[in-house]
């Protein structure tokens, strides 16, 4: 339908129906959204809109509207098995995340608990409602005084901005529908700093990640209201529960990019490893069937005759690429192969032993099972640790060091590795990944 | 720096021969670093007819460093932030995958391969791409509705 939806304007918290245009016919706004009903979970946490629900709403149509007369459970994905007890709250959500490359996940529970208390199912808890329906009051009571009248979406009440609200918003008529849109005594000569209250609050109860995660986006932000109520009933774990939408996505934001940056990026390699990689004059193989070649770091041809590195997995660059590189990643930049191996068996030395795998190559998901024969050497059991931490780079339980079987198969597969039996044996059992 | 000359060469290969509905120049001619680029919407998308300016940053790492992709131009996508700054998301300039073997014109093929098709499950605004799942037919009219009004 192009007509008839509810929209929501992300700038200025409106909430109006749409007609053909998606601009907000507010603020001009074209930050605007179609909501769906039931609305997104309510993260502005005002709880006040009981106080001007029985005001003469007229223009919006939606004010009789009862989004929460609708079957909550729509669907079996949307059912959580609550937060607080399996069906003691009938909306919440479940969501899982996955990061892009799939190494993390995460899922959670969403709670929604902007309904007004007349209109709310009752759920088999009473005490649950009761409790939210007290905390609103005392909520209430602390925000009435403040002359700010109001606090929609996108309108974070811990970090207010001085006057945001549209001269529109003062009027009532949309008070009823949205529960964020809530007119409060604008003549009310005091105000409490609802901030510092709430600083303490949110102190207490270890929510500190969230408020620091929320500065990654700059958006919409509170704790809900209910996860305080929680978290001082100690109804669930404080720590790592969030309940809304917006929180979760802040603390995901900040995970993935703290991870994103350097925590799971290969480490830098040391300057005798770059050093000891093998150098070679470039050969007319090397040049391929076109007979020319470039490095692929710095984009230049590379002559006939001219000296590259070549590392473990046979991918070649200037030295000087190479090495600027390898400073900040131990990888092969081209196929993320980890240059440790065939430099750790360069260094080996009597102060690193190393058992033997006698063992035939096995399926790499027997790996961690088969654990007793190891290398023993700091440098490479972190980085087998690292291997296993971060599946590109992970090591292939491989075949033996005396196995000519082993070269040929990787011989096969286009990587020759010089260096001889241990060197050899040392790259396939560390030095392959996919 | 070699970074320079790296980028240079790449920005000359891109002018000569641009990948298809991508057009690439310097911000500022005495800058390297700050490309200005054309992406036309796909066809078949709910982007097409669409000229989306993207701006592409290097960084003085180059190629070491991955580049980042943002769109100056609004658009209604999963995988682009709805805030001033329209990051993209992409995953292969994520600092663990950033490969400096990867070319800037691949970033950007990438960038408009992502046009036609949004991949809600890395997404970053989860709204568009709940809709995007959920109901296709109004992300697209959405997201038409937006190239219209901000990229034709």
């Amino acid at each position: 339908m192009d007509n008839g939806d509810r929209m929501l304007c992300h700038a200025c918290g409106g909430v109006w129906i749409r007609d053909g245009d998606l601009t907000c016919p507010h603020c001009q706004s074209e930050f605007t959204e179609i909501i769906e009903i039931p609305p997104e979970p309510p993260s502005e946490g005002s709880p006040s809109y009981r106080a001007d629900s029985s005001s003469p709403p007229r223009i919006n149509p939606w004010v009789d509207h009862n989004p929460w007369e609708r079957e909550p459970q729509e669907s079996q994905e949307r059912q959580s098995p609550g937060l607080l007890g399996s069906g003691t709250l009938p909306f919440s959500s479940l969501h899982t995340y996955r990061s892009p490359n799939g190494r993390f996940s995460f899922s959670s529970a969403t709670l929604d608990t902007g309904m007004p208390s007349g209109q709310r199912n009752n759920g088999p808890n009473p005490m649950v409602p009761m409790m939210i329906q007290s905390f609103d009051t005392l909520l209430q009571s602390l925000m009435e005084p403040n002359p700010r009248g109001y606090r929609g979406f996108g309108d974070d009440p811990f970090h207010p901005q001085s006057s945001t609200s549209p001269d529109w918003l003062e009027d009532d008529h949309l008070t009823g529908g949205h529960p964020g849109l809530s007119p409060r005594n604008g003549d009310a000569p005091q105000r409490i700093n609802i901030n510092e209250i709430m600083d303490a609050v949110r102190a207490d109860i270890g929510v500190q990640t969230m408020r620091r995660a929320r500065g990654n986006r700059g958006g919409p932000a509170s704790p809900h209201a209910l996860s305080i109520l929680s978290a001082i009933l100690n109804m669930t774990r404080s720590g790592d529960a969030v309940y809304s939408q917006e929180e979760l996505d802040r603390v995901i934001t900040e995970l993935v990019e703290n991870t994103g940056g350097t925590s799971t990026a290969a480490p830098p390699a040391s300057d005798a490893a770059i050093q000891a990689l093998p150098k070679k004059k470039v050969n007319e193989e090397m040049m391929g069937s076109e007979g020319k070649a470039v490095c692929s770091i710095c984009m230049d041809n590379v002559e006939l005759g001219s000296e590259v590195t070549v590392l473990p997995c046979t991918h070649w660059f200037h030295f000087n690429c190479i090495h600027a590189w390898l400073t900040q990643h131990d990888t092969c930049p081209h196929c993320r192969r980890s240059i440790n191996s065939n430099t750790e068996a360069v260094e080996g030395t009597s102060e690193n032993p190393v058992v033997i795998q006698d063992s035939p190559e096995q399926p790499r998901s027997d790996r961690r099972h088969s654990s007793s024969r190891t290398v023993r050497s700091g440098r490479s059991s972190l980085s087998s640790f690292q291997s296993r931490l971060s599946p590109r780079i992970s090591p292939r339980r491989s075949p033996t060091p005396e196995g000519g079987e082993s070269s040929n198969r990787r011989s096969s597969r286009g990587e020759g590795s010089s260096g001889g039996g241990f060197a050899n044996w040392f790259t396939n059992r560390f030095g392959n990944s996919s | 720096m070699g970074s320079i000359k790296r980028i240079s060469k790449e920005l000359t290969e891109l002018t000569e021969s641009p990948p298809e509905g991508i057009t690439v120049e310097l911000a500022d001619e005495s800058n390297v670093y700050e490309w200005n680029v054309i992406m036309e919407g796909p066809e078949g998308s709910a982007y097409y007819n669409g000229k989306f300016l993207v701006k592409l940053s290097l960084p003085t790492e180059y190629p070491f460093k991955p580049p980042t992709v943002s769109f100056a131009t609004k658009i209604y996508h999963p995988n682009v932030t709805n805030d001033e700054k329209g990051s993209m998301c992409l995953g292969m300039l994520r600092a663990d995958e950033w490969k400096p073997s990867s070319k800037i014109a691949a970033v950007l093929q990438f960038a408009r391969q992502l046009l036609s098709e949004p991949m809600p499950d890395d997404a970053v605004e989860g709204r568009i791409a709940e809709q995007y799942k959920n109901d296709r037919g109004r992300y697209e009219e959405v997201a038409r509705e937006w190239t219209r009004k901000h990229a034709c």
